[in-house]
């Protein structure tokens, strides 16, 4: 496996992890009545460095024990995989917006907005991550 | 899984070329070893300037480093 696809599936597992967490707290407070409660912000925050500290763990070591492979550029066939990954990826995207949109005009409020435009980035990222991770190991 | 249309000879020049590695191919063309390993594996068709790099590194005709079995 190279550097990059390592690096690849450490985001499309650390982004299922954390974000997957993060929604599984968001949704049982809001269900709760609770979705003001300004630990969500925390929360948030205490995710996004929690994922950039695993990724940074898994980066050191991979390039640790393959150098020379973490050096080299991306090629081909790694910028391919990546742009047919953000094509999918911005397909989820729009259609997740669209989902949004509607949500809005039937109750959709407050800051159940904010956690529903997080939701359609996180989905994007997961979608790009893992069509990329997929594209990896279909294509050799 | 289809059967890929296109077919390459890259193993086995790589042999006659004293036994060069994908590293060292991949280094040659700029491109990665997992990528030749993609090409030779079928997983992957190059671009087109990616095919005629590899052809150059043998010093044959792409022809004979690659064949369409369409």
């Amino acid at each position: 496996m190279s550097f990059r696809e390592k690096i690849v599936w450490a985001a499309f597992v650390t982004t299922l992890l954390v974000w997957g967490g993060y929604f599984v707290v968001v949704v049982l407070k809001i269900m709760n009545g609770a979705g003001h409660d300004p630990s969500l912000f925390w929360l948030f925050v205490g995710g996004t460095v929690a994922q950039a500290a695993m990724m940074a763990a898994v980066a050191a070591i991979s390039a640790l024990m393959a150098p020379g492979d973490a050096k080299a550029a991306p090629d081909e066939r790694d910028r391919l995989l990546g742009q047919r990954a953000s094509g999918v990826a911005y397909f989820v995207i729009l259609v997740a917006i669209a989902a949004v949109i509607f949500w809005l005009h039937v109750g959709l409020r407050g800051t159940n907005v904010i956690f529903a435009l997080i939701g359609v980035f996180i989905l994007g990222e997961t979608v790009r991550f893992g069509t990329k991770a997929i594209g990896y190991r279909m294509a050799g | 899984m289809t059967k890929p249309r296109i077919v390459n000879q890259i193993r086995l020049l790589r042999f006659m070329a004293d036994e060069m590695t994908q590293a060292e191919l991949g280094e040659r063309i700029g491109l990665t070893r997992q990528t030749v390993a993609a090409i030779e594996a079928g997983k992957y068709s190059p671009t087109l300037e990616a095919a005629f790099r590899i052809a150059q590194v043998f010093g044959k005709p792409i022809d004979d480093v690659f064949q369409w079995e369409g």
